[in-house]
């Protein structure tokens, strides 16, 4: 890793620790170029729009719910392995599914755009997602 | 060994993927009478290590190494797998991505691959190519999946750390007589979540790799062996750089030769202690012409011969690869990529040093190809082969700047049925740009070449650039079947590109150059016409009408927009560049008092008509053409253009900034 993207990565760590949401996404909207070279930072891309719709309605943001770079991306990588289960057909137990959306308070927003940016059968990821929110099983 | 057991492998650093990896494991259909195992490598000195110390541990006779962000989707994975081993006993090894033919680099992405698998979208979504329709030998697969059904020992002697140990797992694979390869896969196996890049140790390792497996190839390294022709005036610490630069590349290169054009600054003294062959001008500076072909008829040389001027670095291994781009009978020059093609990213680049990221641009620009035809070469790295002057000629001597000279003799290149590529394998940082930075007298030089080059050709302008902002605006796959017609067409540089970006299409152009469609028709179907007098004189109906700056210049745009319809298929399309008359540049004019036509540009005294994106909307829309995209092509503003704008944008509710900004729209509209 480049000074940097090193630098980058600790500033974007300090501000979650910190709880400056807006501020993440306008340094990541400042720093693309060496951002969008980091796999790990690019990912926060899709995520200022999960931000950005919880936000508007008047929902906690998703940079707000973490309190490190690391629980971030962990959390992101917990909840595409979910999406892409139901994708494949590899969902053994939704229940643990719903129970962890409800524990760790993962909105609709956050499912669908995530589902957006990374699953391959997003409509079918995208219908069971509006199914389970009909259904009750997801909350708004 | 165990010939029913399969044994899964998977390279881990975090238990979190590697979890989930062996969640799809577990989903994956068992064929009757077969066993599954799974084995994870933890703390590995590096891959190769790993992945030894797993195969000891197994007594399975099939693994599959897997990375841990790789999840396997296809439920029937092992039974496919079996199908293909249990075939075919040569099969030593299966990837799911794969290298039919390794690049010289080594760099797997830099060529040609076959396979497919799925990544993240907003990465790229689905990648690579599926349903080839049958299964493909390869030199190389992608360690993100390998499966064997013979134990080889990786080589952790070489290897030390997490790059090219699949290359040279499937090249020990290959030595040993098996065969490496990927199946048809028209539907992904598997899905790559890559979500870490680290290629800080890729450099080191690639190189081990060339000189492990490469470096036997010696018939292949002698027929692509050059001879470097480094080109100088007034700039010895450069080309001292440059000399020491190509003696350590080492590799492909037979002789370099120096051909100093008469330097004055001790050049000529530092030659004659050298052991170089070299060429130095007491009359004084000579023009480039002269200089090549006094090289060319007074040295030795090799078959292929790379001219590049002092202050320019080629990559290690690009100097082979043009001599390899050569070995093709029609490629009459080949030319690499360099920092000066990536104009956004240039200023980034690291200069010599950064020959990598060269590399990494030109791997996301280059579209998966590795030639790419052009009709021009870039002066300050060039190669030509033998062949190539036997049948063509020499230079022309009267053509002293090197731009001119090389413009001449790409058009005796077409002319002779031999085409340019861009050797995308071969990339060179270039420490400077114009040729007035090397020569005070370059101008000059110019525009007596020009003047001559109109006596040779009968043309005022010779524009080998094609227009990539109208080549964008076809939304086409690449085999894909339509026909083109560029109003304008000049020699034809739009349509080669585009016959180049989709082989499968027809091009057809016309033009009122008549000598520009003589050069033109070795490149495509051309005929002189006047679009003005509302006819072409081809029979066809058209995908596509082109016009490159030229609806400016009629005299009747309107009726030939309309006549168009005519030309066009249902659902045809006209792409249009236009010069915007209301750009900031002319309405400064304007405030003066002013409005002076010029020889080129948004005031060229040719322009009969003169539009704004209102006029243009209007142009399309009254001939019942739906509009479907308008960009606009725009540069920086000059402090003082800010303020003009901000005055006129003030005076009316009907403009925006863009409108001032825009230097020339690109129009696309539909029937």
């Amino acid at each position: 890793m480049d000074m940097d993207k090193e630098s980058l990565h600790k500033q974007v760590a300090q501000l979650l620790s910190l709880k400056k949401c807006d501020e993440v996404a306008s340094l990541l909207m400042a720093s693309q170029d060496i951002a969008k070279s980091d796999r790990e930072l690019l990912r926060l891309y899709y995520m200022i729009p999960v931000c950005n719709a919880e936000r508007e309605a008047g929902q906690k943001t998703l940079f707000s719910k973490v309190s490190s770079l690391e629980e971030l991306l962990e959390r992101d990588t917990r909840v595409k392995f979910y999406l892409r289960r139901i994708a494949f057909d590899v969902m053994d137990d939704e229940e643990e599914f719903f129970r962890y959306c409800k524990k760790n308070r993962v909105s609709v927003s956050e499912l669908l755009i995530t589902a957006y940016c990374n699953a391959v059968h997003k409509e079918k990821v995208q219908a069971y997602i509006q199914r389970k929110v009909a259904e009750g099983k997801l909350k708004v | 060994m165990n010939d029913k057991k399969i044994c899964f492998i998977i390279c881990s650093t975090s238990r979190l993927y590697t979890e989930e990896c062996l969640h799809y494991i577990n989903h994956l259909n068992v064929p009757e009478g077969y066993q599954v195992d799974a084995l994870t490598v933890e703390d590995a000195k590096s891959m190769a290590a790993g992945y030894n110390e797993a195969m000891q541990a197994s007594d399975a006779k099939y693994k599959v190494y897997l990375h841990q962000d790789v999840f396997i989707i296809n439920h029937d994975f092992i039974r496919d797998i079996l199908e293909i081993f249990q075939k075919d006993s040569q099969i030593g090894m299966i990837g799911m991505i794969g290298s039919p033919k390794l690049p010289a680099s080594g760099i797997m992405w830099e060529g040609d691959r076959w396979g497919a698998i799925y990544v993240p979208a907003y990465l790229h979504g689905a990648l690579f190519c599926p349903g080839r329709g049958r299964m493909m030998e390869v030199e190389a697969v992608d360690g993100l999946l390998m499966v064997t059904q013979y134990d080889i020992a990786w080589r952790e002697d070489l290897f030390d750390k997490w790059d090219f140990y699949d290359c040279s797992q499937s090249q020990e694979f290959i030595r040993k007589g098996y065969k490496v390869v990927v199946p048809d896969i028209e539907e992904p196996w598997c899905y790559h979540d890559s979500t870490i890049s680290n290629l800080s140790a890729y450099d080191g390792e690639r190189l081990k790799f060339l000189e492990e497996y490469f470096g036997e190839e010696e018939e292949v390294q002698d027929r692509c062996k050059v001879t470097v022709v480094v080109t100088s005036h007034n700039r010895m610490a450069q080309l001292q750089d440059t000399v020491d630069w190509l003696e350590r590349a080492g590799g492909g290169i037979s002789n370099i030769i120096i051909a100093d054009n008469g330097s004055q600054d001790g050049t000529a003294q530092w030659l004659s202690k050298q052991s170089h062959e070299y060429v130095w001008f007491d009359e004084g500076t000579q023009g480039y012409g002269k200089l090549w072909n006094t090289v060319l008829e007074n040295f030795e040389t090799e078959e292929c011969i790379v001219f590049l001027e002092a202050g320019v670095y080629p990559e290690k291994t690009s100097l082979c690869e043009l001599g390899r781009a050569l070995q093709a009978e029609d490629v009459g020059i080949a030319s690499p990529v360099s920092n000066y093609f990536f104009q956004e990213e240039s200023a980034k680049i690291d200069g010599r040093n950064g020959l990598s990221q060269i590399r990494q641009y030109n791997s996301r620009h280059g579209n998966g190809k590795i030639y790419h035809k052009s009709m021009r070469s870039d002066w300050k790295m060039w190669a030509v082969h033998k062949r190539t002057l036997a049948k063509v000629g020499l230079f022309k001597e009267e053509l002293r700047h090197p731009e001119e000279a090389l413009t001449d003799y790409a058009l005796r290149l077409i002319q002779s049925g031999l085409r340019q590529d861009v050797c995308r394998l071969a990339c060179a940082y270039e420490s400077f740009y114009r040729c007035s930075e090397v020569y005070a007298e370059a101008d000059r030089w110019q525009s007596q070449d020009r003047m001559n080059m109109k006596q040779f050709w009968g043309m005022n302008y010779f524009n080998l650039r094609p227009n990539q902002s109208l080549v964008a605006c076809i939304k086409e796959e690449q085999d894909a079947e339509f026909t083109v017609l560029e109003v304008g067409c000049d020699l034809g540089a739009t349509l080669y590109e585009i016959q180049d970006a989709f082989p499968e299409c027809l091009t057809y152009g016309i033009d009122i150059n008549e000598a520009a469609v003589e050069i033109a028709r070795h490149i495509t179907r051309a005929e002189y016409g006047n679009i003005d007098e509302l006819a072409v004189p081809f029979q066809e109906k058209f995908d596509y009408i082109i016009f490159g700056d030229v609806l400016e210049h009629l005299r009747h745009p309107e009726e030939v927009v309309m006549m168009c319809r005519e030309l066009l298929k249902d659902g045809g399309r006209i792409i249009a560049s236009i010069p915007n008359v209301m750009h900031i540049s002319v309405m400064e004019e304007l405030i003066e008092g002013r409005f002076r036509y010029q020889d080129v540009g948004l005031l060229d005294r040719t322009h009969i008509h003169f539009f704004t994106y209102y006029e243009i909307m209007d142009l399309f829309q009254k001939a019942g053409y739906t509009v479907e995209d308008i960009d606009g092509v725009s540069f920086g503003m000059s402090e003082r253009e800010e303020k003009i704008m901000e005055t006129l944008l003030a005076l009316s509710d009907n403009t925006q900034a863009w409108m001032y900004k825009t230097f020339q729209y690109v129009v696309k509209a539909q029937k």
